[in-house]
């Protein structure tokens, strides 16, 4: 080492122990306690470091920052997270077009029937004798005949249009009936023989409008009627 | 709020409570200000960016590896920031400016010099012009002071930050000290 004066990097270096010889750090801790110009020189640097460092309590008025930055954060966030999902939102609502599309969704029963009867398939048959029987049971009508091809029973006349209309929306689109009179002997306790030869009377008819039958000239009052039917597959 | 205090905020926030880096914001906001708005001397400016660093942040948190502390991670999204938008915004040429002064003024609260016993109070004054020959730093000497200085950081984490080597990271901060040295010496301040 010479006895020159400490250079102001050796000095900013020694200020930060940036020094790592340990013999140029003696040296230039000596240097500054017997060289004044030097001394004076490293006060002045000291004393410039200090007033900057001063500047780190420095606080700013900045109201509402972390709130807002928060806020707009978690905004951005949401938003993201939307938009990551709508690719797979379009996919999804792809994917149930084409289905859709193939299976006639939009389209209404008798299309779909249509289509299938075009393809030479045939309905599923959801709707057997017990369903059939369950409806009637369910309006309080009597079953008098279940057979393979069809159901027979009766029911008070206002109870057959709703019967008629649940029978046809669940499928079965062949209903016979014949309008009876309440007190009329034969609609009781009748045997299958004579059941069969009343019902070969039945007329067909589909389901909706029922008139009311007369009986001669005279009008039957509805709230003495009962149907008679037969529903068919 | 000391390093393992952020570590548990950080924490939170990644299981979705985010409102807990408030807490961060208010602890590194002054740190994060001071740096911004020494780049582009209008406060408004210096809040806007400040808040969309913060907002970065957040975002980016996931990629915080615990290798570094938070506030040299946070420095770096800054540094960065800050270097983008300088490009964007074309404002190399900008003319320092005293921070105090028109539109741009704004509080300043200073410690409370009555603590210090020593001969050398430091006053408003003086602070003062401390920061107007700070401004007139060039601006590669007055960011590194700023890091080193006042925000105390070490020379590795300087030389990561700014991506320069250790002998650059020295040399500019010698010569930021010696030149505010000279400029506080001729206005008597030291």
């Amino acid at each position: 080492m010479s006895d020159s004066h400490i250079i102001f990097s050796q000095m900013s270096d020694f200020f930060d122990d940036q020094i790592h010889e340990e013999e140029e750090r003696l040296y230039i801790s000596d240097h500054l306690n017997c060289c004044e110009e030097c001394n004076s020189e490293f006060i002045r640097l000291k004393k410039t470091i200090t007033l900057v460092s001063m500047l780190r309590n420095e606080e700013y008025n900045l109201p509402g920052l972390s709130l807002r930055s928060v806020t707009i954060a978690k905004s951005r966030s949401k938003k993201r997270t939307f938009l990551k999902a709508v690719p797979a939102m379009a996919a999804a609502l792809v994917i149930a077009g084409i289905f859709a599309i193939q299976t006639d969704i939009f389209r209404g029963r008798g299309e779909v029937a249509k289509n299938l009867e075009s393809r030479n398939l045939t309905i599923p048959d959801k709707t057997g004798p017990e369903l059939v029987v369950k409806m009637i049971s369910n309006l309080k009508g009597k079953v008098l005949e279940v057979a393979d091809q069809y159901v027979e029973g009766e029911i008070e006349y206002h109870k057959f249009i709703r019967l008629s209309r649940e029978l046809e929306n669940s499928g079965f689109y062949k209903i016979k009936y014949r309008i009876v009179a309440d007190s009329d002997p034969m609609s009781r306790h009748l045997n299958s023989g004579t059941r069969h030869k009343l019902m070969q009377n039945i007329e067909e008819v589909g389901a909706g409008d029922i008139p009311l039958q007369s009986d001669g000239n005279k009008v039957m009052d509805p709230s003495k009627q009962s149907v008679r039917f037969r529903v068919y597959k | 709020m000391t390093h393992t205090e952020d570590i548990e905020t950080i924490e939170k926030v990644l299981k979705g409570d985010t409102e807990a880096f408030s807490e961060i914001i208010k602890k590194y906001q002054n740190m994060i200000f001071r740096y911004v708005y020494s780049k582009f001397y209008n406060y408004d400016e210096a809040q806007d960016i400040t808040q969309d660093i913060f907002i970065m942040a957040i975002e980016a948190l996931n990629s915080f590896r615990r290798e570094s502390k938070f506030s040299t991670w946070l420095y770096s999204i800054m540094v960065n920031y800050c270097k983008n938008y300088h490009k964007k915004s074309r404002r190399y040429n900008t003319i320092p400016i005293n921070i105090a002064r028109g539109e741009d003024e704004y509080e300043l609260q200073l410690p409370d010099e009555r603590q210090k016993p020593e001969d050398e109070i430091i006053n408003s004054d003086s602070l003062r012009i401390v920061k107007e020959e700070i401004d007139k730093l060039p601006d590669d000497y007055r960011e590194i002071l700023l890091m080193r200085d006042i925000e105390g950081m070490s020379y590795n984490e300087i030389s990561q930050l700014l991506k320069i080597n250790l002998s650059n990271v020295k040399v500019r901060i010698h010569r930021g000290r010696e030149f505010l040295k000279n400029r506080l010496f001729s206005r008597g301040l030291i």
